[in-house]
């Protein structure tokens, strides 16, 4: 069942994917033959060998990969969380890994929020909720009065289908976990970031909350439009609804990339297609 | 803020072993007021011919090998130990908070250094540290609470640790650095939070055990200087009596007893008080302060 | 093995967390428990295995073969689980010891109720490790060695190793990438085909029900809103809860047949 690391090999398509010929200045944030390893030189570990993503503007790109297929890292090295072994990272044009690279690393940060798998783990439990959402309104330029940022956290509450009345006040052990995370996806967008990324934002839900879930991402994206997205599963049935785009990794390998109508009709790796059926009901 | 510590002592205040602690805390304080300006003797009053004799109109609480009233030297001493207490709690919160800090740092280099910092101190003993204390400040109050704070502050470290690690690599840390909050921000606004409540009970038995210490470093010789009330001093004048004149040291171990186990027990109370998770009092306030803000 | 449940309920403190569950399980059948999270299917499996909270207060009663397991003493009911019953968990990792090889906690229900000599015991883990494609080279690992699936798998070695007649999967497959969850479906399917065991398999995701069981329960806030034959579910007759879980795994999911699960590999590539 732990498939053998290099059966697919003869597969991966080359890293120059063609991702349905946007133009460069809407690519928001772009990672180039991403390379890392864990591990010293005996027992080293290659979890990204050459990784291409790509981020646009308005798009949502679906990362598609099982556990141990190094899309986590991947998406702690895009973030600039984490420095890749080779290869580039760049966030409106500029590049992020390096010492020299602080001020571009923290403008990603202003302009990019977080959803996580644990929908409690990304609330402090002390906190109640107007205060977790309200926290990336108060850092830097977002900084702004209270009235104000009052107003946004409600809109951001509201756009995630709460009611500020009745959520602003609550604390995360009051809350249900599709409700949790939903207050998570409003502290992520509400300082209209530029980029959402969203890792495994639905599988410690179950399907009912689930499916909301993926209604307040449609909603988000409705009212952002100019939002980038990507959205982490290792369910290709999650991302298919939201997502433009698709990447399937394996095994830190490319193994697809393309408009996700195509690769879900036509698909052209076997990992792929065993994804598919895996994902039929 | 005045509104959160209201709530918290009235949390407090709901249970019986909170109303006992509370109420002994409160009298503690009331009676250290009161002997600066008011004992019922002088405490420098001795009286040769009633050395050692039990309770009486004039000494309610028997009198000392030097004929002193027991009564007005434990008020007094109440004034030395709260002053004591409040210094040592404050001094080791400072030490412990900015320990910990350093142990929770991002930097490789701040922590692991500091980790081994503390763990290399921790194994010298108080008393040991005391008496090093000791030869430059000589018998003071000062041995005491220098003592005291640097070795509580240590193990307030110790044990607050793990608690600010498990916030520090919390995924709400890693989303609020991700959006831009700075260090210094998150660790005020996120990781300290997290250890409020262990820090209240490790204070609370540092509070009650640098009462002990006080008994202990006075006994010894190297605490409170002789002819300045404290409790450690009424007990160790007493106990060296204690074969002859059981009674003498009772009324110093008493008191000793009765605080030092009210202070372990408002610790816990407030362990459970000024958390927002475990106190739904606490959540309402909070979210009454959002709503007007 | 048959389960009968009939008026069951558990409440801790004032809370009911089940309220007067009548169910049951034949011999051989597979049976499906679904419902959203805190909807008290995993407690009420709990329940029934004598697995309950100690402050819960249950009432009603659970018959195992005829054997009842409410107000059973400890005994009786180590006993009953260990020997004719088997639980599979959520979190493969947290069910397995770190500290010890996977092959000696496969081994170890054998101890406890089979008289066995070591290399007897030694040689019927090995062989069920086998069965769920655990290699005699991983048999000697750590589970912290292994990947969540195979950590599964091992965890149903350590269910099925004593042959039990009732197998309770507590959504075994939560945790896993949707391959592998698959992959260990199919699996534990066959092998509680091949025994001839029960199987109660809770659930949240009804997709997953349709590979594993032929009937199902739908449980709300400690109640079953529904029974029907896994074919019908979602259909009109059904109470609305059943229709929201049904719906929602629909659209979760993709299109039975769609793509290219069936279109020829481009490449020729050989199938991994």
């Amino acid at each position: 069942m732990n498939d053998s690391r290099h059966e697919g090999a003869g597969e991966v398509r080359p890293p120059t994917a063609d991702f349905g010929g946007c133009a460069d200045s809407s690519v928001v944030l772009e990672g180039v033959s991403i390379s890392k390893g864990y591990g010293s030189r005996g027992s080293r570990r290659q979890v990204l060998s050459r990784v291409d993503i790509r981020a646009m503007r308005g798009r949502c790109l679906g990362l598609i990969g099982g556990s141990g297929s190094g899309k986590s890292t991947l998406m702690r090295i895009v973030l600039g969380l984490e420095s890749p072994d080779g290869g580039v990272v760049r966030f409106r044009g500029e590049v992020l890994a390096g010492r020299s690279c602080d001020g571009a690393r923290r403008r990603l940060r202003m302009q990019s929020g977080l959803v996580f798998q644990n929908p409690h783990g990304s609330l402090d439990p002390r906190w109640p909720v107007w205060r977790s959402v309200a926290e990336p309104l108060t850092v830097g330029a977002a900084r702004g009065d209270r009235s104000r940022i009052v107003r946004r956290v409600e809109e951001a509450l509201a756009s995630v289908g709460l009611d500020p009345e009745e959520f602003m006040g609550r604390y995360p052990c009051e809350l249900s976990g599709g409700q949790a995370q939903r207050v998570a996806i409003a502290r992520a967008t509400v300082n209209d970031p530029a980029l959402l990324v969203a890792d495994e934002p639905m599988s410690a839900l179950d399907v009912v909350a689930r499916e909301r879930i993926m209604d307040t991402f449609a909603s988000i994206r409705a009212h952002r439009p100019e939002l980038a997205m990507i959205l982490i599963s290792h369910d290709l049935g999650i991302v298919r609804t939201i997502a433009d785009d698709l990447l399937v990794l394996h095994h830190g390998e490319v193994q697809e990339t393309g408009v996700a109508a195509d690769v879900l009709d036509a698909p052209r790796s076997p990992y792929t297609r065993r994804l598919i059926e895996a994902a039929s009901l | 803020m005045m509104d959160g510590v209201m709530i918290v002592l009235r949390s407090v205040w709901r249970r019986a072993e909170g109303r006992f602690s509370l109420t002994v805390l409160c009298l503690w304080v009331a009676v250290s007021v009161v002997s600066l300006f008011w004992t019922p003797q002088p405490i420098t009053n001795t009286d040769g011919y009633h050395v050692w004799a039990s309770g009486s109109l004039r000494h309610p609480l028997g009198t000392d090998g030097a004929g002193a009233d027991v009564l007005s030297w434990l008020m007094a001493g109440s004034y030395v130990d709260l002053l004591i207490v409040v210094a040592t709690v404050a001094f080791s919160a400072i030490l412990g908070v900015a320990l910990v800090s350093a142990m929770v740092a991002r930097s490789v280099m701040l922590s692991s250094v500091s980790v081994v910092v503390v763990d290399a101190l921790i194994s010298i003993p108080t008393v040991v540290l005391a008496l090093i204390v000791a030869v430059p400040l000589g018998a003071s109050i000062a041995v005491v609470i220098v003592a005291c704070s640097i070795g509580y502050g240590l193990n307030l470290a110790r044990v607050a640790r793990p608690q600010a690690l498990l916030a520090a690599r919390s995924e709400y840390v890693v989303s609020a650095a991700a959006s831009g909050v700075t260090g210094l921000r998150i660790l005020a606004t996120h990781i300290l939070p997290a250890i409020v409540p262990t820090m209240a009970v490790q204070l609370s038995l540092s509070a009650g055990t640098s009462i002990l210490a006080e008994s202990g470093l006075t006994y010894l010789g190297i605490g409170v200087p002789s002819g300045v009330p404290s409790w450690g001093h009424s007990l160790s004048t007493s106990a060296s009596f204690v074969n002859v004149y059981p009674f003498a040291a009772l009324w110093p171990g008493l008191v000793i007893t009765v605080v030092v186990t009210a202070l372990n027990v408002f610790g816990d109370m407030l362990r459970d008080a000024v958390d927002p998770v475990v106190n739904p009092r606490l959540r309402r306030d909070r979210t009454r302060a959002g709503r007007r803000s | 093995m048959s389960l009968e449940i009939h008026g069951l309920s558990m409440s801790i403190g004032s809370r009911a967390i089940i309220r007067d569950v009548d169910a049951s399980v034949a011999d051989g059948e597979r049976v499906g428990l679904v419902g959203a999270s805190g909807s008290g299917k995993s407690m009420l499996a709990r329940t029934v295995l004598g697995l309950a909270p100690v402050d819960a207060h249950v009432r009603g009663s659970a018959l195992l073969d005829g054997r009842q397991t409410v107000g059973a003493s400890d005994e009786e009911l180590a006993d009953v689980r260990g020997r004719f019953a088997g639980m599979i968990f959520q979190n493969p990792a947290a069910s397995l010891n770190p500290l010890t090889a996977v092959v000696d906690q496969v081994m170890l229900p054998l101890r406890i109720h089979y008289d066995l000599s070591r290399s007897e015991r030694r040689d019927r883990a090995m062989a069920m490790l086998d069965t769920v494609g655990i290699s005699n080279r991983l048999a000697r690992s750590f589970p912290s060695e292994l990947s969540g699936g195979q950590q599964q798998r091992v965890a149903i070695a350590t269910a099925l190793v004593t042959s039990p007649r009732l197998i309770v999967a507590d959504e075994p497959t939560t945790a896993l990438d949707s391959i592998t969850q698959r992959q260990i479906l199919d699996l534990l399917v066959s092998l509680v085909d091949d025994s001839g065991a029960s199987l109660l398999f809770i659930t949240h995701d009804f997709s997953v029900l349709m590979r594993t069981v032929t009937r199902c329960y739908v449980l709300d806030e400690g109640r079953i809103v529904d029974e029907s034959a896994i074919g019908e579910m979602g259909g009109p007759a059904s109470a609305e809860q059943t229709r929201r879980l049904v719906d929602a795994a629909r659209r979760l999911r993709l299109p039975s047949g769609r793509g290219g699960a069936s279109a020829p590999a481009r490449k020729g590539g050989r199938d991994e």
